[in-house]
Parts: C-alpha cells; structure tokens; sequence
C-alpha cells in the first residue's frame, strides 16, 4: 500500500516537474525568437521544414487515406438505408476538415516527429552535447529548440491540408466503387459541406496541435536522465503525452468553436 | 586564475565536495585524480559555470561567478574551452562545422577567416583530411582530438578537460598528452585536467591534486605525488584494491600532507 502510495507521489512530482519546466520553455523559446532573423537560423528552420514533410508524408498519405475510406463505408452504409448514399462527400469532407485531418495529423506528427525530437535532444542531453553549446556560449534555446518548434509548427498545417485532401480522396474512392457515386457528386457534396471558416478553424488547430507536439518533444528531451533508458522513457514519454495534450486541448477548442 | 575557496556541493543527500579548496594560477597544468565519482567533473563544471556551489566561492580571472547573470556567464564561458569526455560533437555535423560552431554562431570573422581559423586548429590536432567527416564516423580517440579543437578554436585563456584519454589506446593517449603540453608551451594556457590515468597526470602535470572525500587531500608536484606517504595517493597511484580510498576502507585522515609524512 505504502508502495502505491509513494508510487503515485512520486508521478504527480514529476508530473508537475515536466509541466513547470514546459511552461517556462514555451517562455524562453517566445522570448528568444528574434533569433529567426538570423540567416543560420532562417535556414536551420527551412532545412528542418523540408525534412519533417519528408519523414511524415508516406505515413500520413496512408493514414488519411485508409481514414477516409472507413469513414465513408460507414456512413455510406447508414446514409444508404435512408437512400442518402449521395451525402457521403459531404459527411466525410466535413468530418475530415473540421475534426479528424488535424487530429490524426497531429497524432502522427507526435509518433513520429515528436518522438525524434525527444529522442534527438534526449541523447545530446546524455552525451553532454547540450552541455558542450552551453560552454561555447551558444543558447540551446535558440540554437535547438526554436529551430524545432518553429518547423513543427508549419508542418502541422500544411500536412493537416495534405491529410484533408487525402482523406476525401480515400472517401470518393469508396463511394464510387461502394455505393455507386459518381466523381462529381461526391466532389460537388464535398465542397458543399464547407466554407473558408471550416477550413482556417482546421489551420488554426493544426498550428496550436504542432506546437503541443514540438513542445512536449523538446521538454521530454531536455528532461532525459539516464543514458539509453532515459532516451527510451523521454520518447515514450513525449507520445503519450502528446496524444493526451492533444486529445484534451482540441476538445477545449471543438466546444469553443461550435458552441 | 582560478580559485575556488571553501566549495560545497550535494546532490539530493550526497555530498559530492565538501569543502573544496583549490588555487591554480595563469600558465599552470593541474591535474585532478581521484576515483570515480568522487566529483572530478563537478568540480570542472563549477569552473565553467555550468553548476553553481551550494556554499564557497568560485572565481575566475578575479571575477565570483555567483555574482554573474545569465548573459555575464555565457560572456565569461568565451575565455574557456571545455574538452567532454567523448568529445560531445555534434553528431549531424562534421568535423569542420563542428570546430568552426562556437565561431560562426558568435559570427567572430568573416567566412574566409573562420575557415582558415578552423583549418589551422584541425592542423594542430592532425585532423585536416578527415575535416569532412561526421563524428560517428572516425575512432574514439580521433573525437577527443576534434572536441579538443572546438576547445582551442576560440583561442581560450583556460582549458578544461575532462577525462581525455580515458577509454584511448596508449598511442592515442600520448597523442592527446602530446598536444596538452605542446598547447602549454606554445600559447601558455591554465589547463585543469581531471583524469584516472596515472601515466598521463605524470606526463602533464606541473601539479596534481587528489580529490577525496570533496577535498583536494593532497597537492603536488608530480614527483611528490609519486613518493608520496599518504596512504590514499599511493593506493590510488598503484592501484591497490585494499586501503583507505576503498569503500569500506578508513577514512584517509592527511590534508595537504603529500609532501610530508602521514598525519
């Protein structure tokens, strides 16, 4: 029992460890942006830009479009029960773009991106690379994080939008071969089911969910102790976390939104 | 040059120095031994600013670090280069960007400059046809060699290393002694060395202190250390198992007292 006890003790402390040091590395990281000025640092973010989009393309294409397609089976299995098979583009446009592209976006960027930030500034933290910029007076703010944050924060966007086109796409390939609904249609219902309000709300989540992600990357990161193990932990850490800020946060925002 | 005076420093309920004294003047090698974990790299660090005494004063060039804001320290860490024990390169760059970092970030010359700068230092390391290289790619003892020329690169008034030849060929450590005393000789740099390698503190040192139960317990020169009657230095340098530097060993009681006899 006792054991329980300190058990739980023990994760509250360290939770609430890693959520004051998060905090206050949003703080420094917003206070030392003026370094994007810089050339080295505008090219460090475009370099990091353009690698990010690499590593998440494949996994994102697939998910989306395996996404749209069981999204549209579904509910083209209901919507055709009332002869409404017709509707599917507008059911899963509207799924995808006001919900689920920003949220599975986010959901891949955090397994694969946020968990390589953790475990890259993880294992500088164990072998002392974090160490050596602080000793060559270089800030590791400046010079590690803000690059990462900034660059996640743009992808999560643009591969959000990706997702989202994706997604339909996967849909209109189930309700033509499935459900008998012409190109046309669907593309037609699609655009029906959304204004330019749908799809900033979409950006605008997509923006918030990239810098959970690259947040709670970097502060899973500069919070590893423990050599191999620790990297493993950090990164372990930095998906669930991830998953959960995200999950909670994007409700918060869904209900300040439509309510 | 640098004087620390009276240091105390724990983590959580260990106390790692207890008291530490230690006076190494311009020009000076001083090697630090001492068992593992006995707060050898702490005590570098205190040097560099990167850890701050629970208690005692740590100066530098006559300045007390406690009295430093961020931004003084960062300026104060220019005038010293800091050799980690495996080197800690930065792993996506190569050898070249790695020695010219410290100088392309604080932009000190033009590109040309910095290059030529960065080609003379790998020179002295021997490292000019492996510059392309990333550090995965090249032996232990060839990325202690590039870590100490990002430490020199910056034409640093102090050098720090920690634990530079341990895990190296005899070869390759005489490499790295080779190039501590040439670096001497040559730019009259203070040098603070923590090692376990004997062969090596003998080779380099002007003097060497062991540290002990947080305290510098005994300081000399290299020839004091080695005819020394502390009990403590002359288990350490031989490497006996039994003795008071053992974990169930006596506390070794001599203070300063290599020199002399046993207290």
């Amino acid at each position: 029992m006792t054991s329980w006890v300190n058990g739980i003790g023990t994760l509250l402390v360290s939770a609430a460890r890693s959520s004051g040091f998060g905090i206050d590395l949003v703080g420094q990281t917003l206070r030392a942006t003026p370094c994007l000025l810089t050339y080295r640092r505008i090219k460090d973010v475009r370099d990091l830009l353009f690698g990010y989009i690499l590593a998440a393309f494949p996994v994102t294409s697939l998910v989306s479009i395996v996404i749209g397609m069981i999204l549209a089976i579904g509910m083209g299995v209901t919507l055709e029960d009332f002869g409404q098979e017709h509707r599917i583009g507008w059911l899963v446009s509207a799924t995808i773009v006001r919900e689920m592209g920003a949220l599975m976006t986010a959901f891949i960027l955090a397994a694969s991106l946020g968990s390589g930030i953790a475990a890259e500034i993880g294992t500088m933290k164990v072998s002392e690379e974090i160490d050596a910029l602080e000793v060559m007076s270089i800030s590791p703010i400046k010079f590690l994080i803000v690059p990462r944050v900034v660059a996640l924060i743009l992808v999560c966007p643009i591969m959000t939008i990706y997702a989202d086109l994706i997604g339909i796409l996967g849909g209109s390939v189930i309700s033509s071969s499935q459900f008998g609904v012409s190109f046309t249609t669907y593309q037609l219902q699609a655009l029906d089911a959304l204004d330019l309000r749908d799809v900033l709300q979409s950006i605008g989540k997509a923006l918030v969910f990239g810098g959970i992600v690259a947040f709670v990357g970097c502060t899973q990161g500069l919070l590893t102790s423990g050599g191999a193990t620790g990297v493993g932990q950090a990164t372990r850490r930095a998906v669930v976390v991830s998953f959960l800020l995200v999950l909670v946060v994007g409700y918060i925002m869904s209900w300040l939104i439509y309510r | 040059m640098i004087h620390l005076e009276d240091v105390h420093k724990s983590f959580g309920s260990k106390n790692i120095l207890n008291g530490l004294d230690l006076h190494v003047e311009a020009g000076e090698t001083f090697v630090i031994i001492g068992r593992s974990g006995i707060g050898k790299s702490v005590t570098l660090r205190h040097i560099v600013g990167l850890l701050h005494p629970d208690s005692g004063t740590v100066r530098v060039f006559d300045d007390d670090l406690s009295t430093f804001s961020e931004k003084q320290l960062r300026q104060h860490r220019r005038s010293i280069g800091y050799l980690f024990q495996d080197g800690a390169l930065l792993n996506w760059l190569s050898l070249e960007d790695n020695v010219a970092l410290p100088l392309r970030e604080h932009q000190a010359g033009t590109a040309s400059e910095i290059q030529a700068k960065v080609l003379e230092t790998l020179d002295h390391v021997e490292l000019r046809e492996h510059r392309h290289k990333l550090p995965t790619e090249i032996s232990g003892g060839m990325r202690k060699r590039a870590g100490l020329a990002r430490a020199l690169v910056t034409d640093p008034k102090i050098v720090l290393y920690d634990e530079p030849t341990s895990g190296l060929d005899p070869i390759s450590s005489s490499i790295i002694n080779e190039l501590v005393r040439d670096l001497q000789k040559k730019f009259g740099m203070c040098q603070v060395i923590v090692t376990h390698d004997m062969h090596s503190a003998f080779t380099i040192a002007d003097r060497i202190g062991m540290l002990h139960n947080g305290r510098l317990q005994a300081i000399g020169t290299p020839d004091e250390i080695r005819n020394s009657s502390s009990d403590a230095v002359i288990q350490f340098v031989e490497g006996r198992i039994e003795g008071p530097l053992s974990h169930h060993g006596p506390a070794d009681k001599s203070q300063s007292s290599v020199t002399g006899t046993k207290s």
